[in-house]
């Protein structure tokens, strides 16, 4: 009997001792504080307002029509892959945005969005169909003499007319849940917060800095395209595209050129896809209200990868583009005139020439794809050394950027060898994606950088010739 | 033709055409600045801007008095003026206007023409 009590005083004392213990140790669990992780960079969260901010509108984000895994575009193709409910599709789900928001046909076929950059009181007739433009290489390619150029005609953007202004613009035009556009019902306006963080995302996209011509091609066409490129006489291309970027060439156009409008005819072209539907396409009038017939000069790098082309999406090719200077419709064009009036002769390229140039604008495309991964892939890497951020959205863009090279080699019959390094890259990039074994991952990292790297020295000589750019270096 | 003698006429165009190059268009988008409202304009408003009450209009001389924080003004409104009527705050949306809508008491937001601080680019009137 005494030994019962003894042993249930015992019992008592240790479980006594378990509960303080146990309960100690919550609460020294819980007042232990983690490190807080760094707090967000103003692109971080700028690309969080881009990627999820709905601004209280009809569910689209900027990311719903600038996919980061469409090169921050839009293609009809991408467009085909998109479930029904996708908030891009609002006019078709949405009663409020069911007429004068969107051509559901036009979008759907040939991903054309509707604008109404010449006012909203006549929401029927008045409004423009135009293509979904890039945000790579902003910073490179929207400064002009006069202030920012943004979106296709150069005018997009209400208030002071920046890239940090766009956003409202954007909001207003392409958020709102009923065409009566009611700010703080149909929508609300970003905060200066939010311009600032959207501002710096965008900037940050893509190319920091212009290429310097020429560089050191291995491709025999790539390398005679650029030359055509560059010959003032001959593809007359650098003028506007000055080191295939969106700026005039200072030597011709004045120092600070900058971004320039020009009135190339584009609208005037015949039988053009929008057109062939049967669905009313308003002429477009471009820059200014009402307009001058102008549009902006978009960067080259990054066209190869990034069509249908021009503001209308009215060329699906890359050659096709490049063949559009020879025809009739840029000849006569003011933007035409203007270059025989100086030069003396149109533009004239046979077919071999207008491939060659094609070629070119096809490999600088690569290898701006090649930096853009090798840079996403880097990123990646330290995301997992830190356990900063989740990696799948890196692997994501890494992995179409580099199908997206591979394809523009190959679409063009270039640089087999090269795209089948990419090739060998993108299997690396889905394997690093889907592995859970950190360490293996990063050798999948690892060896798709060098398949990237392998594939640029292919396209470009590895040893960079004094003055010559061409991306990153190995190290 | 060389590539230098090339380049010569081309900067002779280019001086050519550089007065249409030059500053005298705004590349502020006016179409959507409708829908914003007064005091919101991004990079305008509280910047270039000047936001107060009207306190005279003569309808001869097509101008208006603008009371603000920056001040006394005249401005002159001119066909090329866009005027938009702010109903933001009664919830209704916004409409564009026109002169007679400037009157006297009324809550206005000034933009000036880029070329002449005297000439109104833009007039949103608070509408109630």
């Amino acid at each position: 009997m005494i030994r019962a009590v003894n042993e249930s005083r015992i019992s008592r004392f240790y479980v006594a001792v378990a509960i303080i213990f146990g309960t100690s140790t919550l609460i020294i669990s819980a007042c232990q504080t983690t490190p807080p992780a760094d707090p967000p960079t103003l692109i971080e969260r700028g690309e969080q307002i881009f990627l999820n901010e709905t601004f209280a509108g009809n569910g689209r984000t900027c990311g719903s029509c600038h996919r980061p895994t469409d090169n921050f575009g839009l293609t009809a193709a991408f467009v085909a892959t998109l479930p029904e409910d996708d908030p891009l599709f609002v006019a078709e789900t949405n009663p409020d945005l069911a007429t004068n928001f969107e051509n559901p046909i036009l979008m759907r076929e040939l991903a054309l969005i509707l604008e109404n950059q010449d006012g909203f009181g006549d929401l029927e007739n008045n409004f423009n169909m135009r293509g979904i433009p890039h945000t790579l290489a902003l910073n490179t390619s929207i400064d002009s003499r006069d202030g920012a150029r943004t979106g296709w005609s150069g005018d997009g953007a209400p208030g002071d007319g920046s890239l940090r202004s766009f956003a409202t613009g954007a909001v207003i035009q392409h958020f709102t849940k009923s065409t009566k556009r009611i700010a703080g019902v149909d929508f609300r306006l970003p905060t200066d917060d939010e311009l600032d963080a959207l501002e710096a995302f965008q900037l940050s996209l893509g190319r920091q800095e212009d290429l310097e011509l020429p560089l050191p091609l291995q491709g025999i066409v790539a390398a005679r395209g650029q030359e055509i490129f560059m010959d003032n006489t001959l593809g007359k291309c650098n003028v506007c595209h000055f080191n295939a970027g969106a700026n005039g060439n200072p030597a011709i156009l004045g120092p600070n050129a900058g971004n320039l409008n020009f009135d190339t005819g584009v609208e005037n072209l015949p039988d053009q896809p929008a057109d062939l539907t049967g669905e009313l396409v308003p002429p477009d009038d471009g820059f200014g209200s009402p307009g001058n017939g102008e549009f902006n000069t978009p960067p080259l790098v990054e066209a190869a990868d990034t069509g249908p082309f021009f503001h209308n999406n009215s060329v699906e090719t890359i050659e096709g583009s490049v063949a559009f200077y020879n025809g009739d419709t840029f000849t006569n064009s003011p933007a035409g005139q203007l270059l025989i009036n100086a030069t003396g002769s149109a533009i004239n390229l046979d077919a071999t020439q207008v491939v060659a140039v094609a070629a070119f604008l096809r490999v600088i495309n690569a290898l701006e794809n090649i930096r853009s991964n090798i840079d996403l892939l880097d990123r990646a890497m330290r995301a997992m050394d830190t356990s900063n951020g989740p990696t799948d959205s890196l692997f994501d863009r890494a992995l179409h950027d580099t199908d997206d090279a591979s394809q523009v080699l190959t679409g063009g019959g270039l640089h087999p060898e090269a795209a089948a390094r990419l090739e060998a890259a993108a299997n690396f990039i889905r394997q690093a994606k889907s592995t859970t074994d950190l360490e293996l991952r990063a050798r999948y990292v690892s060896d798709a950088i060098s398949e990237q790297r392998a594939a640029r020295n292919n396209l470009s000589s590895p040893k960079p010739v004094e003055g010559v750019h061409v991306g990153d270096t190995d190290e | 033709m060389s590539n230098s003698d090339l380049t010569r006429i081309l900067i002779a165009a280019a001086l050519l055409i550089c007065p249409f190059l030059g500053p005298t268009m705004t590349y502020g988008q006016q179409a959507t600045e409708q829908f914003i409202p007064i005091g919101y304009s991004p990079g305008v408003s509280n910047k270039y801007s000047y936001i107060g009450s009207i306190v005279a209009v003569d309808r001869e001389a097509h101008t208006i008095v603008v009371q603000s924080n920056r001040g006394m003004r005249t401005i002159r409104v001119t066909p090329r003026t866009r005027i938009w009527l702010d109903r933001s705050k009664i919830k209704q949306t916004n409409l564009v206007g026109s002169y007679s809508d400037c009157e006297e008491g009324r809550k206005v937001e000034i933009m000036h023409d880029p070329d002449d601080e005297n000439v109104a680019d833009w007039i949103k009137i608070e509408s109630n």
